[in-house]
């Protein structure tokens, strides 16, 4: 069974708990330097784990480094994303592929992971159809906004990170994605979370969504209202009534995981104690397949008798 | 004033209408995207699913 790892790139989340966790399940006898414990690795009986990263805030820091600012538009449905004109997926490529995934992949190797760092570009691994004009709601009117260079994710290569995890590694992966455009490859931007979700569902993997809370909360004031396990329509319609600002992001990315043939999904929080090993023990709120249509639970019965 | 590219009814345009806006055929309901301001000129307006990035 392979577990992928969506790691937050919120301000308030530190990945380092996330990655010492993630070195455990790889082999709970890594220890030391990466080159002296490569082979223990490879030889080792851990968990295969993919991590998946974000790092939209890193994206804005560097920006207004920069003297620029980032950009956000809303959508029809209230949600607010960004607009990546051309200049900022020029900082997007600096910044996720280039800085966060190296530090991730270099942390995993002080852990004593053989991580490989792949962005969505490299191999095929994330592609999809670009999207370059967005329906946005500017001063009480809808528009239509050109130049946007993002897209969603559509075919995962998982030969690649099967091929990957084979050999001993442990893929890091991030955001862009290959995109087409007319008949022109190129690299856009890509929600992370959906990709995590993207990369989980072609694995037939366990998805942690690693946030800066404990989970989708029933009362938001209430901290310790974290929804446990959501199995029934019911339940996950109390779920999507529950999750609002960026937890709706996260729910609609494990309803997408789930329909792409995930066999479960938790978000949970990535500040706590052995964060991927607490989530994967149901520690956060945990969405699984029943959580979907009674009408696709049938079919999938139907399919396997 | 204009007409909708779809059913040919005049479309009545906002006095601050700008590019990208999209409005509401009155006659046949159809949602026209503003292409230019001047001289105004609308097509149907794409169906985009909602989509953003990271």
């Amino acid at each position: 069974m392979v577990t992928v790892v969506k790691i937050g790139g919120a301000r308030a989340v530190d990945p380092a708990g996330a990655l010492a966790d993630v070195a455990s399940l790889v082999d709970s006898s890594a220890e030391g330097t990466s080159a002296g414990s490569q082979n223990a690795a490879r030889s080792g009986d851990g968990e295969q784990v993919v991590v998946v990263h974000g790092g939209s805030t890193a994206v804005d820091d560097t920006l207004e480094s920069l003297g620029e600012d980032p950009e956000y538009v809303e959508t029809p449905s209230g949600v607010v994303g960004r607009f990546t004109d051309e200049r900022t997926m020029e900082v997007f490529s600096m910044v996720l592929p280039g800085k966060l995934n190296t530090d991730l992949v270099v942390g995993l190797q002080n852990a004593g992971v053989n991580a490989v760092g792949l962005s969505g570009v490299d191999g095929g691994l994330l592609k999809g159809p670009r999207k370059s004009a967005v329906r946005v709601v500017e001063d009480d009117k809808q528009k239509i906004r050109r130049g946007d260079h993002s897209g969603t994710v559509k075919q995962v290569d998982s030969d690649l990170l099967d091929t990957l995890l084979a050999g001993g590694y442990t893929p890091v992966v991030t955001v862009p994605m290959l995109a087409k455009d007319s008949e022109q490859w190129l690299a856009v931007n890509s929600d992370a979370d959906r990709a995590a979700a993207a990369v989980a569902g072609a694995l037939d993997a366990d998805l942690v969504l690693l946030t800066d809370v404990p989970g989708v909360l029933a009362d938001l004031d209430d901290p310790d209202s974290v929804i446990d396990v959501v199995d029934t329509p019911t339940e996950y319609e109390s779920l999507t009534d529950a999750a609002e600002g960026f937890m709706t992001r996260k729910v609609m990315a494990a309803t997408e995981a789930l329909e792409g043939g995930a066999t479960s999904v938790t978000i949970g929080d990535a500040n706590a104690d052995a964060p991927v090993s607490a989530a994967l023990e149901g520690t956060g709120t945990t969405v699984l397949p029943g959580a979907l249509s009674e009408e696709r639970d049938t079919e999938t019965a139907e399919a396997e008798q | 004033m204009t007409t909708c590219p779809e059913c040919g009814a005049d479309v009545t345009l906002p006095d601050d209408v700008e590019t990208g806006e999209i409005l509401d055929c009155a006659t046949c309901g159809a949602e026209l995207e503003v292409l230019s301001t001047e001289p105004v000129e609308l097509d149907v307006a794409p169906e985009l699913e909602e989509d953003w990035g990271e």
